[in-house]
């Protein structure tokens, strides 16, 4: 398990170096910073300068060689617009994005899970309708729609919460709720589906036979059976929610690395959005590999070699 | 009979609603057990065999199955009007069951000890861990698992189909029931290890004076393992009687047709014996006995009434009126 673990942590340096590659490449083709950092009256000399003195000038292979030089030593550049570390920056963002990708994720799994394990125990049923309508309108509407529409109810209408912004725990709410809709109707899904898989089979009824309550029937001998699909898709969503953050923290001007990213790109801050791209990348990285690594506890018939 | 038995079954009803209609899958089924009793249910399959077991048990698909009338008496008390929290205590403790296929009846991700210690553990019945231990090797040892020990961590798929119906008898003793249900027990087992679970299903038997019902299509299972037979078809008992009497001189033409239908070791036969025509469809089952059409004791007045179930001479009960006319035998 452990050759297999670092087996995949290798492959996965090697999938943060394509990334990195890309990111890099990507943001070069976006523009040049200088434009936006010198004044409208700036010559074109001041501009050569500042190219020079930002290592613009050197070619492509040679910038990267210089960025991988750094970033191995935890210097990920300076940020051009904010004057300071590009990753000092990123890490700051970091906390804030974690708390609403947090419980944005546990409402999602919480409540995808509640509606659809018990949608599939009562199937047919006038909840199990409402469970199925609710995931469709969950899956269907737009996330940016839906954080606007929460704004004008709750925020302004209602009053409820506040607009947008980080602070108190009511701050949260909004954009957490308006991030988990869309995972949550999927796991919803996901989960009702594998529970019906599972709640036909001879070792259901084996466990009722033991006299078992039918709470520990369906959410022992049954969710642990359907647990593999739904942790597959509760790892891809967890992955997801820290790079779905951009969206949603920027509706909700939520100070997280989401928001970041779209201010660095908008300022061709070419250190910040790579050093959060990079960031964003090895959590992906990290969790899928969790996620593969969770699957052995939950199969005992899954095995690593 | 002065004492009340073990298990007395009354006038059983259980439908199935399906789409095209009602199925009455289980037709006043009734009959009774003693103590130590074992009862072979036999017939053919959609008879109400595991209907009827899944009856008693309350475990009928939901909600396309439903008992609708008669009684289970077990124990002074009628099961079928229990809160579903009494019938979670009857299940497990005073009357076991074992499914048909050992192959999928075994949870897949739990380990053996966990399994079998499960019904000890919702008893309340071990204290402490190692108590739990022990108790779940007895019964590992009583249905003869080889080193037991080394098995407690292992999952079922590291088992043999034999070991994992031996399991799930284990299982099914950790409840130490008063009755066992034997849903078809042997059935995905190869004939030699069917042959080693019946010969362990008496001797627990025997060990712990349970009774048992053991529902099976095969009359050598019943004819070596049973005292009682009940022989079903269409949802209704046609023959109740003592296994020695109902093999050897069957009185419901029905009984009769599926003896004749066994193949006789150490003869050659050009073809086995077989019944004609099809068992009756229960979305609309004939109006008179469901046997008639393919009866070849059949009369004129088979096709108007059902035959009620009645005490014969010698102790038996058969559902035939051609034995009320005595023309049998």
């Amino acid at each position: 398990m452990l050759r297999y673990a670092l087996k995949r942590l290798g492959v996965g340096l090697l999938c943060l170096v394509g990334v990195s590659v890309i990111i890099f490449v990507a943001m070069r083709l976006a523009g040049d910073p200088t434009l936006l950092l010198l004044p409208d009256d700036a010559t074109e000399q001041d501009r050569i300068e500042l190219r020079q003195e930002l290592g613009l000038d050197k070619p492509l292979p040679v910038q990267y060689a210089i960025f991988v030089a750094g970033a191995v030593q935890g210097d990920f550049g300076m940020s051009t617009r904010w004057k300071m570390p590009a990753m000092e920056l990123v890490l700051a963002r970091l906390p804030a994005t974690l708390q609403l990708a947090g419980l944005a994720f546990s409402l999602a799994v919480g409540i995808g899970l509640l509606s659809g394990v018990t949608s599939a125990t009562a199937r047919g049923s006038v909840f199990d309708q409402c469970v199925r309508l609710g995931v469709t309108l969950g899956l269907a509407v737009p996330v940016f729609w839906v954080g606007l529409i929460f704004i004008m109810v709750f925020a302004v209408d209602l009053g409820w919460f506040p607009t947008s912004g980080r602070g108190s725990f009511a701050h949260l709410i909004l954009p957490a709720v308006t991030m988990a809709l869309n995972p949550a109707a999927a796991m919803s899904r996901l989960s009702r589906s594998a529970m019906l898989g599972v709640l036909g089979a001879d070792y259901i009824k084996m466990a009722r036979v033991k006299g078992n309550s039918e709470a520990r029937v369906v959410w022992k001998h049954g969710l642990r059976n359907a647990a593999i699909p739904v942790a597959t898709l509760a790892g891809i969503q967890l992955a997801n929610m820290i790079g779905n953050t951009v969206v949603v923290e920027t509706i909700f001007a939520w100070p997280g690395i989401g928001k970041l990213i779209i201010d660095a790109i908008f300022a061709r801050d070419f250190a910040v959005v790579q050093a959060a791209i990079c960031v964003v990348a090895a959590a992906y990285i990290i969790l899928n590999l969790a996620v593969d690594l969770t699957y052995g506890l939950l199969d005992p018939q899954i095995r690593y070699d | 009979m002065t004492q009340a038995p073990l298990l007395s079954v009354e006038d059983l009803r259980t439908y199935c609603y399906t789409r095209a209609g009602v199925v009455k899958a289980v037709d006043g089924v009734r009959f009774a057990l003693e103590r130590g009793d074992s009862l072979g249910l036999v017939g053919e399959s959609g008879s109400g065999k595991s209907m009827t077991c899944n009856s008693i048990l309350r475990l009928l698909p939901k909600p396309a199955a439903r008992t609708v009338g008669g009684r289970v008496l077990w124990d002074g008390r009628d099961l079928l009007t229990l809160s579903e929290r009494e019938m979670r205590r009857v299940r497990g403790r005073e009357i076991g069951m074992i499914l048909q296929d050992p192959l999928i009846s075994l949870n897949p991700v739990f380990t053996i000890a966990n399994q079998v210690g499960e019904p000890f553990r919702l008893r309340g019945a071990a204290k402490g861990r190692s108590d739990l231990r022990e108790k779940v090797l007895d019964v590992l040892r009583q249905v003869h698992i080889p080193s037991p020990e080394a098995r407690l961590s292992q999952y079922p798929f590291e088992f043999s189909g034999g070991m994992r119906q031996r399991t799930v008898a284990a299982i099914a003793l950790a409840g130490s029931p008063g009755l066992l249900i034997a849903d078809e027990p042997t059935t995905s087992l190869d004939v030699t290890i069917q042959d080693q679970f019946l010969r362990l299903l008496r001797e627990l038997q025997e060990k712990t004076g349970m009774a048992l019902i053991l529902v099976t299509h095969d009359l050598g299972i019943v004819a070596e393992t049973c005292n009682k037979v009940a022989v079903m078809y269409a949802g209704k008992i046609v023959e109740f009687g003592d296994v020695r009497q109902v093999l050897t001189s069957p009185a419901h033409p029905y009984t009769e047709a599926l003896l004749k239908a066994l193949p006789v070791p150490g003869t050659r036969q050009k073809r086995l014996y077989q019944i004609s025509g099809e068992p009756p469809n229960l979305l609309d089952p004939p109006a008179g006995c469901a046997f008639e059409p393919r009866c070849h004791r059949a009369m004129q007045a088979c096709k108007k009434a059902r035959p009620p179930i009645k005490r014969l001479s010698d102790g038996r009960q058969a559902a035939c009126l051609a034995l009320e006319a005595g023309e049998v035998r």
